[in-house]
């Protein structure tokens, strides 16, 4: 049986549309590069390790340009080189003024599973929070798989199938008084909801020079309604866009969250995956 | 098509994906949106019925029965018209 909402092997376009207008400016708000995601984020990035062999690093998804934020200086320490790329236009051009005059860093248009890059031309593929918005998990992987070189490595941050579950019944509560079933239906395979022997599976072009693992990771994050809504707002653009009272839409959801607030807050139950790829005779394993 | 076993088959379909066991066919299920969407994914692609979506509610996913009465309905339906 197909997975719902994998009839078309690329990101859907009014998904990047979404992140290049409203998404933009939002991703850059301190509150949602520190709370909840940001967080992860900067946690995941902390823990990637660098070797000497890696020169060209691919940060597919690099959105605003946030990885190379956090990792400038070690990219200045280790000499490497840093390529971007993002379908997002408003993304895109955020990124490029930071870093279009930098010559360490580019920042291209591409995705997952269009790659502007020749065969195993990228030492590191590193990823946050982006792999989750393709349509097939199996594409990008033979596409990932067809830059990286048989000696690199990767190291990407995914939403888990089971992340905010709790929180988007809440979320879906609000959504039910002003989309339609047919539009809720629709916005439910925006993302990829799998598990993590699903994400092994379709990394299976990686099969022939390196393991894969994918390693879950849960945890409740408490906060206010607004500082959930500066993380929410920014990653749910294209759910959004479909809603036309989006005022009473807020109020609908302030609503629904303090539903399930507690008094540390309103909780959100994160999930998310690190999947990584060495190479099977890099002696480290 | 029989209700009891398209209620077994939904419940095979809806446990694997929720990675939990449903005990009897009335319990409420309280399904996310995309397992309803994989549902009426699979209700289409492996029971030959297609649901309208424009005429589907949440009430329809309450629980096993519910689903398994909407398929056979719309099944029922679909013969008539044939």
């Amino acid at each position: 049986m197909s997975k719902p909402g994998t009839d078309d092997a690329s990101i859907r376009r009014s998904t990047v549309q979404s992140y290049s207008t409203r998404g933009s400016k939002a991703y850059e708000d301190p509150m949602n590069k520190n709370f909840l995601y940001g967080d992860i984020t900067v946690r995941f990035i902390d823990r990637i390790a660098f070797g000497p062999a890696d020169k060209v690093i691919l940060d597919i998804g690099c959105g605003t340009g946030f990885v190379f934020d956090e990792l400038y200086d070690v990219f200045l320490e280790h000499g490497m080189r840093g390529i971007g790329i993002e379908p997002a236009e408003g993304m895109r051009r955020i990124a490029v003024e930071k870093y279009g005059d930098d010559p360490m860093f580019d920042i291209v248009e591409g995705s997952f599973e269009r790659i502007p890059l020749a065969d195993r031309s990228v030492d590191k593929i590193i990823s946050t929070l982006a792999l989750h918005w393709v349509r097939s998990l199996e594409v990008a992987a033979v596409e990932m798989r067809r830059v990286l070189r048989d000696t690199g490595s990767l190291d990407i941050l995914m939403i888990a199938k089971d992340d905010g579950a709790n929180f988007k019944k809440a979320i879906v509560a609000a959504l039910r008084k002003h989309l339609t079933f047919a539009q809720l239906m629709d916005t439910a395979t925006l993302v990829q909801r799998v598990r993590p022997a699903e994400v092994k599976a379709a990394f299976a072009a990686f099969d022939d020079h390196f393991t894969v693992d994918v390693a879950k990771f849960t945890d409740i994050v408490y906060g206010t309604f607004d500082e959930h809504m500066k993380w929410w707002t920014a990653r749910s653009t294209p759910v959004i866009a479909e809603v036309r009272d989006k005022d009473r839409f807020m109020i609908d959801l302030r609503t629904e969250l303090e539903k399930i607030g507690t008094e540390k807050g309103i909780p959100f139950d994160t999930a998310y995956y690190w999947i990584t790829a060495k190479a099977k005779d890099d002696g480290q394993n | 098509m029989d209700r009891t076993k398209i209620a077994e088959k939904l419940k095979k379909l809806i446990e694997e994906d929720t990675q939990r066991s449903i005990t009897s066919h009335d319990e409420k299920l309280d399904l996310d949106s995309y397992t309803m969407m994989l549902t009426i994914t699979f209700v289409k692609e492996e029971l030959g019925i297609e649901l309208d979506m424009d005429q589907l509610d949440f009430d329809a996913f309450t629980s096993l029965n519910t689903l398994a009465d909407l398929v056979v309905q719309k099944a029922k339906a679909s013969a008539l018209s044939a």
